[in-house]
Formats: structure tokens, sequence, C-alpha cells
């Protein structure tokens, strides 16, 4: 126990101590700092500008100029924020002007019911054609009800009436939840996926310097390997306290000026119930897959190897990822999902998801929690195992079996 | 005190490396570890040091089963290795906070380590950036931080200049003088017969022979004498000439002239035979086998 704590406390330390380490976090907390301070220094419009390119130009092109004039009034005032001109060139011609970037967009019409939209370039983010459809459907309708005789008044009740639903949500509402429990999913991800690194990253080290040698005899395998764990844990966890911390701070700070988004606000007005199952499950999900990281790297007898044996780590929790990530754009309480939510090594992600936007029961949420830290703490002790075979194993990493044979027989020696 | 390995045994996998391995080791006295590569001086070390059990057999201190948590264990491995990018003080208190020194109590061993082996400059360095014999004195502070009963030297003068040679040297003739157990393994020989009182040598994982040095020598067949002299074309000539039954080589190479006898106790007639060549004589002495010969003796024959 007194071997952990050094081991732990030197872990730790050199986490702290290391300039990367410290320099990735300071600058991370720079750039929240430049993206949450924003509002605070631009006059507000900048989400505005970065959503639709401001100031674009739109050509109208109708069978007769008086048809031009008259259409593209009426869609400059659908189209605020940029110029509509007219234009009635014929099609090559205006084909030549959007190329040569004179225009942005050319709305050709051909008949009552079609146009053409001319790009040069469809961008996925465009909505113009859009809006320009609505628009003159709006006023198709309005010109075929005014032929039927009925008054201008008539027309605008009968286009302006509408039925609105007053939501009532009973669980989860998902267009609430959804972008906390998308960044937090991440984060959860990366934190995994980045410290597990660092433990296998260490582990390695340790072993093509030889410095295992002295640390083997000096201290018991399974206080190596858990100081190890939990000291690369605990440098990420202050790390993301940090991180999470400034930022709470910071939106804080700024709340004033990020009223009107609603984004922002759905991030950070999440529950703290949710914030305290990011940390158990991100505590859980690192120890089990650290420990993974850990006994794999003990294989590898030069850093290059380390890459080749942890992939089948990394693929695994990237599947966990995924299967969560695409459930939160469906059903995130699908049959996989409710699987996924209780196998150890998906569930930290797949509960979490669930949690955050679907609808569990609580023995669930106890059931999987039980479970994992169940396998956490048998996988930290095969770990601890595969650990004491393969620090001493030079060479090629061992197959499968030859592993399972050796850690059988070192502990059948050790029983002895 | 006493260390004493009894019968261990040890297989990996289908491979038995060790197979009844015996030894002892006493305080204030070195014990060697000989073997080629593969005969199982590391895995015999590393059960001593408890890094993994023996499949039988089992490792005593006074009698009883030794315990790592109780007796401090320093060791030199002979693959050396330190954190490459740490600085060294702060590594060293590392380890002896590990065999479970307090902190005031490492920083001392650590400061008079340093001092003693000449490298306190480089205290704060990465240990990097140090030459590779300053980097072995670092390992060798490293392995007596904890200022252990215990010292086991895996081929410990691998890479040092003369110099830094004979300060290692001055430092494992204070440890055996300062009353600890020390075990040594290599392969050379010199550095062996120099320190170590007692061998033990390995060979495909068993016990080839083992006892006090001195012992053994003179467990060798005594019957080969070498004559040094001025004029040892003529002792060679007067010997062939009288031609006696007890001669049954002789080999004349350089200054030395060396005599085989058919019997070790045909010595005195040998001298009696030399008198008259007296005058030309320098020295006669009964040749004591080397521990390399001695080694090359118990070792031949296939290995891994």
């Amino acid at each position: 126990m007194k071997q952990f704590r050094h081991i732990f406390a030197f872990e730790y330390l050199s986490y702290a101590k290391n300039k990367a380490f410290v320099a990735t976090t300071v600058i991370l907390i720079l750039v929240m700092a430049v993206v949450l301070c924003f509002p605070r220094f631009s006059n507000g419009d900048f989400l505005s500008g970065l959503v639709g390119g401001e100031g674009r130009t739109v050509a109208v092109a109708g069978a007769s100029e008086a048809e031009s004039q008259e259409v593209a009034a009426y869609l400059q005032t659908v189209l605020p924020d940029d110029r509509v001109v007219v234009d009635t060139a014929d099609e090559a011609a205006l084909h030549e002007r959007v190329l040569s970037g004179e225009y942005d967009a050319v709305i050709r019409l051909i008949s009552p019911t079609q146009y053409q939209y001319i790009t040069e370039t469809a961008a996925m983010t465009d909505m113009t054609s859009m809006t320009v459809s609505e628009a003159l459907s709006a006023r198709l309708r309005s010109m075929q009800l005014r032929a039927y005789g009925l008054s201008e008044t008539q027309v605008t009740n009968a286009l302006n009436a509408a039925v609105t639903a007053v939501p009532v949500t009973l669980g989860n509402d998902q267009s609430q939840t959804f972008f906390y429990t998308y960044i937090l999913m991440f984060l959860l991800y990366m934190a995994v996926m980045m410290y597990g690194q660092l433990v296998a990253q260490s582990v390695a080290v340790e072993k093509s310097s030889r410095a295992m040698e002295l640390l083997i005899t000096s201290a018991k395998p399974t206080s190596l390997m858990f100081g190890k764990v939990l000291g690369a844990g605990a440098a990420g966890f202050t790390q993301l306290i940090l991180l999470l911390g400034s930022a709470f701070l910071l939106y804080r700070v700024n709340a004033d000026f990020w009223t009107d988004n609603a984004t922002m606000a759905s991030i950070f007005d999440m529950p703290l119930s949710i914030l305290l199952y990011t940390i158990l499950f991100f505590v859980l999900g690192f120890l089990l897959y650290a420990f993974l990281y850990g006994a794999l790297a003990s294989l590898a007898s030069r850093l290059e190897d380390i890459n080749t044996l942890v992939m089948p780590v990394t693929f695994l929790m990237l599947i966990a990822f995924l299967v969560s990530i695409f459930s939160m754009l469906g059903d995130v309480d699908s049959v996989l999902m409710r699987v996924a939510s209780f196998v150890p090594f998906t569930s930290p992600m797949a509960m979490f998801t669930r949690i955050c936007m679907g609808s569990v029961a609580p023995w669930e949420v106890v059931l999987s929690v039980a479970l994992l830290v169940g396998s956490t703490i048998g996988i930290g002790y095969l770990a601890a195992a595969i650990y004491r075979v393969g620090v001493l194993m030079y060479g090629k990493p061992p197959k499968l079996m030859a592993l399972v044979r050796a850690v059988q027989s070192d502990r059948a020696a050790r029983r002895r | 005190m006493r260390l004493e390995a009894k019968n261990l045994e040890k297989s990996f996998g289908e491979k038995r490396v060790l197979r009844g391995v015996s030894f002892a080791a006493e305080s204030g006295r070195a014990l060697g570890l000989l073997g080629r590569n593969g005969a199982g001086k590391t895995t015999s070390i590393r059960i001593v040091m408890q890094v993994f059990p023996p499949d039988g057999g089992e490792v005593l201190l006074d009698g009883e089963r030794l315990h790592t948590d109780r007796v401090r264990i320093g060791y030199l491995p002979e693959e050396r290795g330190l954190y490459p990018k740490k600085p060294i003080f702060e590594q060293l208190v590392y380890f002896g906070r590990l065999a479970g020194l307090s902190k005031k109590q490492t920083v001392q061993n650590a400061e008079r380590l340093l001092k003693r082996l000449e490298v306190t400059q480089y205290r704060d360095k990465r240990l990097e950036t140090l030459s590779k014999g300053n980097q072995q004195k670092i390992q060798l502070v490293a392995t007596l931080i904890a200022d252990p009963q215990i010292v086991i030297l895996d081929e410990p003068f691998s890479g040092l200049d003369p110099v830094n040679a004979q300060l290692l040297k001055d430092v494992v003739r204070e440890l055996i003088a300062g009353g600890k157990i020390v075990l040594f393994s290599s392969h050379q020989m010199n550095y062996i017969e120099e320190f170590c009182d007692d061998i033990a040598i390995l060979h495909e994982g068993e016990i080839a022979l083992s006892g006090a040095l001195r012992d053994i020598k003179r467990s060798f067949p005594r019957n080969v004498v070498d004559i040094c002299g001025t004029d040892l074309l003529r002792v060679q000539t007067a010997l062939r000439e009288s031609a006696p039954p007890w001669l049954v080589n002789m080999d004349l190479q350089d200054d030395t002239l060396a005599v085989t006898l058919r019997d070790p106790a045909d010595k005195a007639a040998l001298y009696r035979a030399l008198e008259p060549c007296a005058d030309v004589l320098d020295a006669v002495s009964v040749r004591e086998p080397s521990l390399n010969e001695i080694f090359v003796h118990y070792t031949k024959g296939a290995s891994v």
C-alpha cells in the first residue's frame, strides 16, 4: 500500500510536471476562453456571420423584363441579406456570369411552377433555393386564389392559417439534451482514449528503457499497475476538472452575452445529476480501458509495438462510441443500446447516452454500474497478472495462447 | 547472514531453465555466479529477488524463508535501466522510497553515494545527457540507495573504463568489508577471481561446480610445474637426456617451461633432477588452474 502511494505520486507528478501535458491544458483553456468570451467583444451577430455568407448577389432571369423586375423585388424582401438584381440574358450568358463570379446564384424562371437555381458549387448549407421556392410558391398560390375570385384579405387569411403544436414531454427532451450529451460523449471518448494511451506509453517506456528491471525488483506488479493507472487517471481527472471548471466559469462570466443562444444555454444548463454521471462513467470507463492498455503495453518490447498491440482495445472503444453516437440520431433505447448499456466495455458510453437522452429505469443504471465496477476490478487484477509476466518478456510480443499459458503457469507457481 | 538457494526449479513453457540449482552466499564474502549465456543466472537472481516464484525449491536467509519486504536487496541489472528522461536525483529518491526508506534517509543516502562515486554534479541532469560510464555509476547509486543487506551485481564491470572500473572495485571491496552479502554474476573471470571467495558455475540449468574458489583450484590435478629461468633450453636438454619415467611432457613457451608429471607426487623427483641446473633457475612452481580454465572445463559442450 505504501509502495502504491509512492508509485501513484510519482506517476501523477510526472504528468503534472510534463511540459506537453501542461501546455495542452493551458492551450485548451485559452481556446475555450476565446470562444466563450467572443460575444462580449463582437456585437452579437457573429453567429449569423458564421452560418450564412452575407452580401451575395442573386440574379433573377424571367421571360420578360417586367416579370423579372416584379419577382426580384418580391424576393429581395425574403432575402434581406442578399442583393437581388435582374438580368434577362440567355442561359449560356448567365452560366458564364455565375462561373466568372459576377453572380453567386441565378434564379432562372422557366414556367410558373419551375425555376432553375444556378450556382457554381452546390453548398450543403445553402438554404437560398428553399427560401426562394417557398416564396415563389406562396406567390403562385396567392395569384391562383385571386384568380378564383377571392379578395386580397381572404387570400392572406387562407395563406397565413397555421396550426402549432404545444409540446408536452414526459421524459427527456432530446432537443435539449442532444448537444451536451454529444459534447460529453465526445469528451468521454477522447479522454479515455488519450489517458489510456498515456498509460500504455508510460508502461512501454519503462520496459524499453529497462527501468522495469529495477522497478519489478523493488515493487509488486499489482502496486505498479494500479499506481500507474490511477496516477494517470488522477492526472487526467485534474485536467478535465480544470477544463470543465473554467468552461463553466467563463460561461457564467459571459452569460449575459449568450442569452439568445439556445444551443449554448442547453449545454451549460445541464442538470447536476448528468455532470455526476459524467464523472462516474469517466472514472469507470477510464479505469477499465487503462488497465487493458497497460496490460497490452507490457507485452511490447519497443515503443513502436504499442500501437499494434493496443489496436483491438482502441477498436472496442471506437465501436462503443459509434454505436452510442448513431443511436443518438435514432432510438437511444433500441435493443442494441439496451444490450450495449450492460456490456462493461460499451456501457460507460451506452448507458450514459441512455441516461441523458432515453428513458432508463433506476435498476438498469444500478445493474449496469455494478457490472462495470465488478469487471473493472476483475480486469484490474487480470491486467496486473499479464503485466507481471509481460514485462519480463523481451523480443516479439507473445501470441495470445502463449500468453495465457505463461500467466497460468505463473499463477500456479505462485500458489505453491 | 547466510543466503541459500536450495534446489531451485523453474520452467518457462516447455523449457526447463533451472534443474535443481543450489548455492549459498555469506556476509562478508562474495559469491560469483558464473555461467554462459542462457545458463540460468538471471533466472536464479530473479527467483532470489522474488520477481517470480520457483516451480520447486526455496530461498532461505539464515535458515528461514527469505522475505523481500523484510530484507533489502540492491540489484544492478545486466540490462541497465533507469528513466532516461527524468532528473537523476528525482528517480534515485523514487527508488529509495519504493524500497521503504524515509524521505530524509533516502536523500542522505543519495547524496552520500553520488559523492562517493564522484557524480554529484549531475544530480539534477536528465540521465540521458550523461556519458555511458557516468550512467553506469548512477545505476550503481540506484542499486545501493536503500543501503541493502544483500547486493546482487549482474555484469557490473561491462562498459566501464579502467578508472571507473577501479572505482567500482573499491566500492565492491567496501561492500564486502561492510559485511554485505554480495552476489556477482559475470563471465569476466578475472573480476570474479579478484573478488569472489566462493563460486557457483551454472551450466544448462544445473550447478556444474560450486564451493570455495581456493579449494576448487586445489582440487584440480597439480601435475604441471612451471619453471622460469635464464637458460631454459639447458634445463630442457638436461631433463630430456636423463629421460626419467615420471616425465610426461615438456613445453617451452616464452620464459616458462611447463613440465607435465605423471603424478603430482613426482615433483620431489623433478626438484632433484633440476639440481644441476639450479644456477639458471629463477622460480619453480606448481601451476594452479585459472578460473577461466576451470570455467571452460565445466561448461564445454552445447549450450544455448
